[in-house]
C-alpha cells in the first residue's frame, strides 16, 4: 500500500532546500484571513494567488495552494462562533452550537475547540490520505449518479429534521429550498423560473443568498441587543481559556474520529465535499448523543463534529484530486488549473509516475497542520476581540463586508440584491420557525441533486428496475426511510411500552 | 400569561412557499413538459404541496391556522432595520459603493442610539471608505464609488 522508496524521495524534495517551506506561513495567514472574512472565500483567495504561483515550482505551488486551503478550513470556523456567519458554506453547523457558546460567554473555549478539532481533524484527513489513496480512488469510482442522488436526498431529510419538534416546516424548508436551486438553466439548456432575467440564468446566487439567510437575517434579530455577549465579565480574550478549549475538544475523541471519516469519505465524493460533510458529520453526532435537545445550545461536541469533518475533507478532496483528477470543490478546482499551469495531470497515471511528488504535498501537508496550531493561536486572540464591539458597532459593519463581499462574487448588483432578498425571507424563516440550514442546503444541492437524477435517468433509460440492481443505493434509501419515520415510531413505541408499565 | 392573538403570518409563509412551488412548477411545465427537465422538480413540488396541505389541515383541526408568532422579537424595532438594509443596497449604484456605506452606517449608528456625534461620522467615514476602498483595489470588477478614485 505504502511505496517506501517514493516517501524517502519525497521527504527529499522537501527538505532538500528551504524554498519550499518559504510560502507555506504566508499562504496559512492569507487562509486564515480569506476563511475568516464572510463573503471572501477560500477558493477566491486561492484563485487570487493562483497567478503567483507560476513563479513558483511545482511543489511550492501545491505547499503555498493547500496551505491556503489549511487556514481557510479553520478561519471559515471564526465568524461562525463569534457572529453567527458561516465563513464558507463548510463552517455551517460549526454555527449552531460555537455561535451559541459565544452567546453564552464561552467564546475562548469554542475557538480553542474549533482549532483543536481542525487540527486533528486535518491531519487525520492526511493520514487517511497518505495510507489509502488507492483504494479510495477506487472507493470514489463505484459511486455513481443515482447513489449522489440518495445521499444527497438523505442529508436533506436529516438537515430538515434537525428541529425535531417542526419536521413538516423544516422539510418545507429544504425541499422549497431544493426547488430553488434548480432555478436558471438546467442541464438540458432549459432555462426555468428565471422571469426573464438574464441575470438569473446561472441560477441564484448560493453563496450571496447563503449570506443573506445566514448572516443578515440573524444579524436583523440582533440589533436590539447590546453586545454579541452580554455579560460584560464573558467579553474577556483569555488565551489561557482558548487552550482550555482545545483540551476540551481532546474529550471527545470518538467524535473527532467518526467526524474525521465522515469528512475523508465524504470530501472525496466530488461536487459534495465540506459542504455536506460538516452537516452529516454534526447531525450523526446528535443522532448517538445521549442528549441531543443540548445541541443548538452550545454543545461543544457540534463544534468539534463539524470541524472536525470540515478540515478531513481537505485530505479527501486532495485524493480525488490526485487519484482521479477530478476536483471536489472549489478549491480544488483552483489547484487543478495550478496542475495545469506546471503541465502536469492529475490522475491514476499522475500516482504512479510521480508517487514522490504525492508523499511530498501529504507530508508537507502534516507540517502544515502544526504550523496552524501556531499560527491560529497567535491569530484567535486578534480576531476574539470582536465579542467587545457593541452591537450598534458591529452589525452594520458586519453588513456592508457581506454587501461588499457578494459584489465580489457576483462582480455585478446581483450579489448585494441576492443578500438583501435572502435576507428578509430568512428573517421570516427564523421569525416563524422554518429551518434556515435546511433552505440553504437545499439551494446549495439543488442543481447537484436534479444532475445526478438525469444522469441515473439517461443511464437507465428510464427503467426503474435500475434502482434494484444497485445495492449501495438501495442501502443508502433504507437509512433515508430509517431516519426520516425511527423517531416518531420510536416515540410511539416509548408512548405505548410506558402506558403499558402504567 | 399574555393573552394570545392571532398572527396570519405564518399562514401566509406556508400559501406563500405554496404559491411559489406551484408557479414554478407550471414555468417548468411551460419551457417543456419533457421528462427530463421536470425529472426532479414535477415529484418534489408536488411533495412539497402535499407537506403544506397535511400542514394546513392539521392546523385547521388542531385550531391554530392563525397561531401566534413563534418568535416574540420586537417587530418595531427590527422592521427600521430591515427597511434602513434594503434602501443601503438598493442605493449602491446612485451613491455609489464609498458614500452609500459611509451613510448606511451612520444612519444605523444613529438609529441604535449613538449620540456621540464624533463617533458616528469618525466611525462610519473610516471604516466605509476603508471597505470600500479595499473592495475596489482587491476585486477584478469596476465598482462604482462617488468620492474615491476608481
Amino acid at each position: 500500500m505504502i511505496d517506501f522508496g517514493a516517501v524517502q524521495q519525497g521527504l527529499d524534495l522537501l527538505f532538500s532546500n528551504f524554498g519550499p517551506w518559504l510560502v507555506v506561513i504566508p499562504g496559512i495567514v492569507l487562509g486564515l484571513i480569506f476563511g475568516a472574512t464572510p463573503g471572501l472565500q477560500i477558493s477566491m483567495a486561492m484563485a487570487i494567488f493562483l497567478p503567483m504561483t507560476m513563479y513558483m515550482d511545482f511543489i511550492q505551488a501545491m505547499l503555498f495552494l493547500t496551505a491556503i486551503f489549511t487556514g481557510g478550513s479553520f478561519g471559515a470556523g471564526i465568524p461562525a462562533i463569534l457572529m453567527n456567519i458561516p465563513g464558507t458554506s463548510s463552517a455551517i453547523a460549526t454555527a449552531f452550537d460555537g455561535y451559541p457558546m459565544a452567546r453564552k460567554g464561552q467564546h475562548n473555549q469554542a475557538l480553542g475547540v474549533a482549532l483543536a478539532a481542525s487540527v486533528v481533524g486535518a491531519l487525520m484527513g492526511y493520514l487517511v490520505l497518505f495510507f489509502m489513496i488507492q483504494p479510495l480512488s477506487y472507493l470514489v469510482l463505484r459511486l455513481g449518479p443515482s447513489e449522489m442522488f440518495v445521499v444527497i436526498l438523505w442529508g436533506m431529510t436529516l438537515i430538515a429534521s434537525l428541529k425535531g419538534e417542526q419536521v413538516l416546516k423544516g422539510l418545507v424548508a429544504g425541499f422549497v429550498g431544493l426547488l430553488v436551486g434548480t432555478i436558471g438553466f438546467s442541464e438540458i439548456g432549459l432555462a426555468r423560473g428565471t422571469m426573464g432575467q438574464t441575470y438569473l440564468l446561472d441560477g441564484i446566487p448560493v453563496i450571496p443568498a447563503m449570506m443573506g439567510m445566514f448572516a443578515a437575517s440573524e444579524l436583523f434579530k440582533l440589533a436590539n441587543k447590546g453586545f454579541i455577549v452580554e455579560s460584560a465579565d464573558s467579553r474577556k480574550v483569555k488565551v489561557s481559556e482558548i487552550f482550555e478549549g482545545c483540551k476540551m475538544a481532546m474529550r471527545y475523541p470518538v467524535v473527532m474520529l467518526r467526524g474525521g471519516l465522515i469528512g475523508v469519505l465524504v470530501g472525496a465524493v466530488p461536487g459534495v465535499g465540506s459542504s455536506v460533510s460538516n452537516l452529516l458529520s454534526y447531525i450523526e453526532t446528535k443522532r448517538r448523543d445521549k442528549d441531543p435537545d443540548s445541541f443548538g445550545k452550545g454543545n461543544p461536541k457540534g463544534v468539534v463534529a463539524s470541524e472536525a469533518a470540515n478540515s478531513s475533507s481537505e485530505g479527501g478532496s486532495m485524493a480525488t484530486l490526485l487519484a482521479l483528477g477530478i476536483p471536489g470543490g472549489g478549491a480544488t478546482a483552483v489547484m487543478l488549473a495550478a496542475f495545469a499551469m506546471h503541465n502536469i495531470t492529475g490522475g491514476p497515471q499522475f500516482i504512479r509516475q510521480q508517487t514522490d511528488v504525492v508523499y511530498a504535498i501529504i507530508f508537507a501537508n502534516f507540517a502544515q497542520v502544526f504550523l496552524l496550531v501556531i499560527v491560529g493561536l497567535l491569530f484567535i486572540p486578534l480576531l476574539a476581540n470582536i465579542v467587545k464591539v457593541p452591537m450598534r458597532y458591529l452589525i452594520p459593519s458586519v453588513l456592508v463586508l457581506a454587501v461588499m463581499g457578494s459584489f465580489g462574487l457576483t462582480g455585478n448588483m446581483t450579489g448585494p440584491a441576492t443578500v438583501l432578498v435572502f435576507a428578509v425571507i430568512g428573517w421570516i424563516f427564523r421569525h416563524y420557525g422554518y429551518s434556515v440550514p435546511a433552505a440553504v442546503i437545499g439551494m446549495l444541492l439543488g442543481s447537484l441533486a436534479e444532475k445526478s437524477l438525469l444522469h441515473s435517468y439517461q443511464i437507465s433509460g428510464g427503467e426503474i428496475s435500475y434502482v434494484f440492481e444497485r445495492p449501495v443505493t438501495l442501502g443508502i434509501l433504507a437509512l433515508l426511510l430509517f431516519s426520516l419515520f425511527s423517531q416518531p415510531l420510536m416515540a410511539r413505541f416509548s408512548t405505548w411500552r410506558a402506558a403499558k408499565q402504567a | 400569561m399574555p393573552a394570545q392573538k392571532r398572527d396570519y403570518g405564518d399562514f401566509l409563509v406556508l400559501i406563500g412557499l405554496a404559491s411559489f412551488t406551484l408557479w414554478y412548477l407550471l414555468d417548468a411545465i411551460s419551457v417543456s413538459a419533457q421528462p427530463q427537465n421536470l425529472l426532479l422538480i414535477l415529484p418534489l413540488s408536488v411533495i412539497v404541496l402535499s407537506i403544506i396541505a397535511i400542514e394546513l389541515v392539521l392546523r385547521l383541526k388542531q385550531g391554530t391556522l392563525f397561531s401566534i408568532a413563534a418568535d416574540e422579537e420586537p417587530l418595531h424595532q427590527t422592521l427600521p432595520v430591515v427597511v434602513l438594509f434594503g434602501a443601503y443596497v438598493l442605493s449602491l449604484e446612485t451613491l455609489g459603493f464609498d458614500v452609500a456605506t459611509v451613510l448606511f452606517i451612520a444612519l444605523f449608528l444613529i438609529l441604535k442610539g449613538e449620540r456621540n456625534w464624533l463617533a458616528v461620522v469618525g466611525f462610519s467615514a473610516a471604516f466605509g471608505l476603508a471597505v470600500a476602498f479595499f473592495f475596489s483595489q482587491m476585486l477584478p470588477y469596476p465598482m462604482t464609488l462617488l468620492l474615491l478614485p476608481s
